[in-house]
């Protein structure tokens, strides 16, 4: 039993309820993209698959393993970057010491990576959002997890950044990680994801390949989506 | 961060490691310590013995209790019916006499109640209920405070209107409040003499045997406080009594006036001591 | 002279005595915060990081304790240390020791109340991002404590700055004895007691600076704290 699977899962706040009994289940490899209109339940989605919040009915596992037993194989990126109040440098260690390890040099590699060497001892809290998001992304990746997810990374970035972002990702995947990524931005989808899950009010209403997603969409809230009707 | 938790740790080990055990606890009073005898006595006893004595100065009342309840090894008050009662009670020994000195009744200068015209105690304080003149009140227990409603009680008067205020606070207080409303007091000579804040105040009336005022020591018994430190507590009592302290209480002074007359052993060291057993003007 | 004037030359003396009892205030004061702060900043950050069963009455009474006055403290703690009390056997009525328990109870609630308002801001710009992470529930509570340590140092001083200033407590427990447990509160008290009010006064006045040297503390380490938060 390998990959992510979700049995039934529910969830609500205050008797309202926010996800409806989503089923699915996907193998640990490539890039799922998680499409839907504002407020459908892609970041709620998120955190449910790997474990930040509880479902109130249902399972979620990983490899067999329920979700929370296992986070740190997983990296996660929040839609807005939420920085611990020390510097950047200190913000990428944070997570390699919780899994008991301390590598400088792993932390200059990342820094590197994520151009942001010249920021290393700057107050995390005085980047600007898209480097702040970076910088979180970077954090997720530090402690060479197995499955990335990250919720509408690339929403503060320009071009320049986005287009570094899909390029960790495409290296992530290409040393067999697997990716789960919210997005709004279609042409980013189709450019990187390899299958789609696309819910629409709390709904899973589709997951299928992603070409077959953007060319022959089945539910009329997907051809809603896509022509920018919804 | 780690040096400043270090440096804090080490105070807390340094407060808890305690100095040596050569101490012993007395329970006083404020009368006593307020007028820097302690400070004059203490270190000779403490240069002799190399027992240190903590004193704790509060009302007699207070004290009294303090020594009862086991929290002190030796007593040296001023009330002796007190003092008597704690004897009787089992709660203490071998109660001594040390020394005396007399209360004085305390007044603006101006004395518009007369008291200055009496001689005896009871009389003036009379003279000031007539007068209704302010009179300020310790009102916590302490020998003083019960020396006070002993004198009311012989003037037949028992004082309760508006002008006869109860503080519930220490001598100095009460003098610091009569000399701040023009108001009355009864003290202790020591803590009068030392007192720093005198201002329109005066000394009005003294001299009365009704005014003696006694200290003895007494040691808290062994028996019920089995914790108390009674060889050095008696080892103080010893020497608080023998010449070498008698003749050093009847030389200290204050303002160049001798404050308590010894009277251990009232016949024999008549070459130190007062003019006479009887307190003086 | 002026009082301001033997204030200074009390100072510039620097007698034994006086540097005993400044000393002494400081020992005292700094144990009994670093004891309070021992239990009360774990206990606060822990009230802003769970809920858990009578959470909310914890919460009121440590606030309430705020109110309590120094001299019930005192009251009690004297009950407790006489050795006519159940802790009597240890000896400690009178002593520095008796001095450090009465203030570290009259500073837990200050410390514990502050703490929680410098940890709950934090906790809510945290709480999911230490979520994703397998963290235990300890690591949780080094990394609020940590990252909120500027605001949670300032509740510690002030809660340094209740114990120092304190008088009620600390001459009940601790009986003012010369050169043992006198400190600048109770010296105060007793200067003012003998009608010294012009060297009470001038005590006072060294007793208020050490108040401003806090005071200009806990400004300092806040404006450095600053640095470090999110303003966004
Ligand atoms: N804690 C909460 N309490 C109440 N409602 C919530 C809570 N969290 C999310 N919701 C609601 O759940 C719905 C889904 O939220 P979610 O954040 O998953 O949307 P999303 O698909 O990520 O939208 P967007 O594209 O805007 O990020 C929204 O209507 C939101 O208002
Ligand atoms: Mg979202």
């Amino acid at each position: 039993m390998t990959g992510l699977k979700l049995t039934d899962v529910s969830y609500s706040v205050d008797g309202t309820q926010l996800l409806h009994h989503i089923n699915f289940a996907q193998d640990n490899k490539g890039i799922n993209a998680i499409l839907g209109p504002n407020g459908a339940g892609k970041s709620l989605l998120l955190s449910l698959i790997h474990g930040v919040i509880r479902p109130d009915m249902g399972l979620v596992t990983w490899d067999g393993v329920a979700t929370h037993k296992n986070k740190h194989t997983r990296g996660f990126v929040f839609q807005t970057p939420i920085v611990l109040r020390r510097s950047v440098r200190a913000n990428l260690a944070y997570p390699l010491k919780i899994i008991g390890k301390n590598s400088s040099a792993a932390i200059d590699d990342m820094l590197e990576l994520s151009h942001l060497t010249a920021l290393a001892d700057q107050p995390a809290a005085s980047l600007s959002g898209g480097e702040a998001q970076r910088m979180a992304i970077a954090r997720a990746l530090i402690t060479r997890p197995t499955v990335l997810l990250l919720d509408e990374p690339c929403s503060n970035l320009d071009p320049a950044s986005t287009k570094l972002i899909e390029a960790m990702i495409r290296t992530f995947v290409a040393d067999s990680g697997s990716v789960y990524i919210s997005t709004h931005d279609l042409a980013q989808a189709k450019r990187l994801a390899d299958v789609v899950l696309f819910i629409e009010a709390g709904q899973l209403l589709e997951h299928k390949p992603a070409e077959d997603f953007f060319a022959t969409p089945a539910t009329p809230q997907a051809r809603a989506y896509l022509s920018g009707d919804l | 961060m780690i040096r400043i938790i270090f440096t804090l740790a080490m105070l807390i080990f340094a407060s808890i490691v305690q100095a040596g055990e050569r101490f012993i606890t007395l329970a006083s009073t404020t009368s006593t310590q307020n007028s820097g005898l302690y400070d004059y006595l203490l270190p000779i006893f403490t240069g002799e013995t190399g027992i240190e004595v903590r004193v704790v100065a509060v009302g007699t009342g207070q004290a009294i209790k303090i020594a009862r309840n086991g929290d002190a090894d030796v007593l040296l008050v001023h009330h002796r019916p007190s003092e008597d009662a704690f004897v009787e009670l089992g709660y203490g020994i071998e109660r001594r006499d040390v020394m005396y000195n007399d209360f004085v009744i305390i007044g603006p200068q101006s004395d518009p109640a007369g008291v200055s015209k009496q001689t005896k105690a009871r009389d003036g304080l009379a003279e000031i209920a007539d007068n209704t003149a302010l009179f300020i009140s310790r009102g916590d227990e302490s020998g003083t405070h019960k020396r006070e409603k002993e004198l009311w009680a012989l003037s037949g008067i028992f004082p309760q209107s508006e002008w006869y205020r109860e503080i519930g606070a220490g001598m100095g207080a009460a003098l610091n409040m009569a000399a701040s409303v023009d108001a009355y007091t009864l003290s202790d000579r020591g803590t009068w003499l030392s007192f720093g804040n005198k201002g329109n105040l005066a000394l009005l009336l003294s001299g009365d045997d009704a005014l003696f005022n006694p200290y003895g020591i007494i040691l808290v018994n062994p028996a019920l406080h089995p914790h108390a430190k009674t060889d050095m507590a008696r080892r103080f009592s010893d020497w608080i009594v023998s010449d070498t302290a008698q003749k050093a209480i009847g030389a200290f002074t204050l303002h160049n006036m001798q404050l308590f007359c010894p009277n251990a052993h009232p016949m024999q060291n008549t070459d130190v001591i007062c003019p006479s057993s009887k307190p003086r003007n | 002279m002026t009082i301001l004037g033997q204030a200074a030359e009390l100072v510039l003396s620097a007698d034994a005595e006086l540097i005993g009892i400044v000393g002494l205030s400081l020992r005292v004061s700094l144990t009994a915060t670093l004891i309070a702060s021992l239990f009360a900043i774990p206990l606060g950050a822990a009230l802003a990081i769970w809920q858990f069963p009578f959470r909310q009455i914890l919460i009121v009474i440590s606030t309430s304790l705020m109110a309590l006055p120094p001299v019930v403290v005192g009251l009690i703690i004297y009950l407790l240390l006489s050795r006519a009390g159940p802790l009597g056997h240890y000896g400690i009525l009178f002593t520095p020791t008796a001095m450090i328990i009465a203030q570290s109870v009259l500073i837990f609630p200050i410390v514990l109340a502050l703490t929680r308002e410098a940890i709950l801001p934090l906790n809510r710009d945290y709480k999911n991002l230490l979520d994703a992470w397998d963290i235990s529930p300890i690591q949780r509570l080094k990394t609020l404590i940590w990252d909120a340590r500027f605001a949670v140092v300032t509740g510690l001083l002030a809660g340094f700055g209740r114990a120092l200033a304190e008088v009620g407590a600390v001459i009940i427990v601790g009986g003012n004895i010369a050169g043992f447990t006198r400190v600048m509160t109770t010296t105060i008290a007793l200067e003012t007691s003998k009608g010294n009010l012009q060297l009470a006064l001038a005590l006072g006045i060294v007793l208020l600076s050490i108040a401003i040297l806090i005071n200009a503390l806990i400004h300092w380490i806040g404006s450095f704290g600053r640095k470090y938060q999110v303003t966004r």
